[in-house]
C-alpha cells in the first residue's frame, strides 16, 4: 500500500531531519528492507517527529542510559563513600584516596600508573573506576 | 627532628622525598595497616607519635577534630585558594610549600601543639584544636607585613593552652 507522502507542514529540528536523512538513506542500501517498508518506516519517523519524538533517537537514549545505569554498578564497587573517611569524600574503595584527587592529579598530566605508584594505589582499580565514570557521563540530558 | 606524616592523598612518595631533601623534618607516608584508616585513626596515630599531620583535605581537618582535642601534635592543611577551581596535587604542592617555608623560616621550630594551621597561595588561618570543632583563632594574608609574627604568636598560645588547662579528665 502506498502512503500519500505528502511533506508535512511542521518542519522539524535540523538535527532531527538530518538523522532522519541519514537513517533513510542507510536503510535504502540495506538488503534486509524493501523499499515500501523503509518509506513507511521513515514516513512513520516524520510522523513521530510531529509530537516530538523519534523511536530511533529514543533506542539511542536509552541505549546510552542503559550502560550509564549498568556503570553505577561498577562505580560502587570501586567507590566508597564513609563519613569516616575524609569526612564522606567517595574514596577509591579500601583507600583514603579520594577520586576527586585522581582526577586532579590526571589533569596535572599524571599518568594513572604514575598516580598509582606515586600514591601506592591499585592502578586496575583506579582505571576500572575512570571507565566507568567515563560511561556514566555519557548519557543525554534528561528532556 | 620533627616527624611528619603524609595523608594517604597528600602528594605521596613524590612529597615526602621532597620534604625529606631538605633534611629538617622526617617525613613519612601512613603504615600498610591505616590504609583505608578512618580521619580519627590516623589522626590517633599521629598523637600517638607525636607525628605532624600533612593533609590536602579540609573535610579531614573537620572530621579528625575529635579525635584531635588535646593531643593534636599538629594538623597541616594544604589548600587552593577560595575561587581556585584547581585541586592541590603531587605536582604543585612542592612551590606552594617551598614559598611558605621560605616566607617562614622557622616553620619547623614553632610549636605545632593544639593547632591545625591552614595555608593556601595567599592566605594562612590558624585554629586550636583544644575543642571540638576547632576554634578558628585567626588569618593573615601572606602577603602583608609581618604575617609570620601573627602567625607564630597564635601558635605559642595555642600550645601552651595545653599546659594551663592539663590533660583531659
Amino acid at each position: 500500500m502506498k502512503h500519500n507522502t505528502t511533506w508535512p507542514v511542521f518542519v522539524p529540528q535540523k538535527q532531527e531531519a538530518v538523522d532522519l536523512l541519514r537513517l533513510y538513506a542507510r536503510l535504502r542500501h540495506s538488503d534486509e528492507l524493501p523499499d515500501q517498508r523503509v518509506e513507511d518506516r521513515v514516513w512513520e519517523d516524520w510522523s513521530i517527529s510531529l509530537v516530538g519524538s523519534n523511536p530511533f533517537r529514543a533506542a539511542h537514549d536509552e541505549w546510552l542510559a542503559e550502560r550509564a545505569r549498568d556503570s553505577i554498578f561498577v562505580l560502587q564497587e570501586c567507590v566508597e563513600v564513609s563519613p569516616e573517611k575524609l569526612g564522606g569524600v567517595p574514596v577509591l574503595r579500601g583507600t583514603r584516596f579520594s577520586v576527586s584527587q585522581l582526577l586532579a592529579e590526571l589533569a596535572d598530566g599524571e599518568t594513572i600508573n604514575g598516580i598509582s605508584d606515586n600514591y601506592d594505589i591499585d592502578e586496575d582499580l583506579a582505571a576500572r573506576f575512570l571507565h566507568a565514570l567515563s560511561v556514566h557521563l555519557n548519557k543525554p540530558a534528561p528532556r | 627532628m620533627r616527624t611528619v606524616q603524609l595523608d594517604e592523598n597528600a602528594g605521596g612518595k613524590k612529597l615526602r622525598d621532597y620534604c625529606n631533601g631538605e633534611q629538617r623534618v622526617q617525613c613519612f607516608l601512613l603504615p600498610p595497616r591505616l590504609k583505608g584508616g578512618s580521619d580519627c585513626q590516623v589522626a590517633s596515630f599521629g598523637a600517638e607519635h607525636g607525628n605532624l599531620t600533612v593533609t590536602f583535605d579540609r573535610t579531614f581537618a573537620c572530621a579528625a577534630a575529635p579525635a584531635l582535642v588535646r593531643c593534636n601534635p599538629g594538623l597541616f592543611l594544604l589548600r587552593p585558594d577560595d575561587g581556585d577551581v584547581k585541586q592541590i596535587t603531587a605536582k604543585s604542592a612542592p612551590s606552594i610549600l617551598k614559598q611558605f617555608k621560605s616566607e617562614f623560616p622557622d616553620w619547623d621550630t614553632v610549636p605545632w601543639r593544639n593547632s591545625w594551621i591552614e595555608v593556601t597561595p595567599s592566605l594562612v588561618y590558624v585554629y586550636c584544636t583544644l575543642s571540638s570543632p576547632p576554634a578558628r583563632v585567626g588569618f593573615c594574608k601572606r602577603s602583608d607585613l609581618g604575617w609570620q609574627d601573627s602567625v607564630r604568636i597564635w601558635l605559642n598560645t595555642n600550645a601552651q593552652a595545653t599546659a594551663l588547662s592539663g590533660p583531659e579528665s
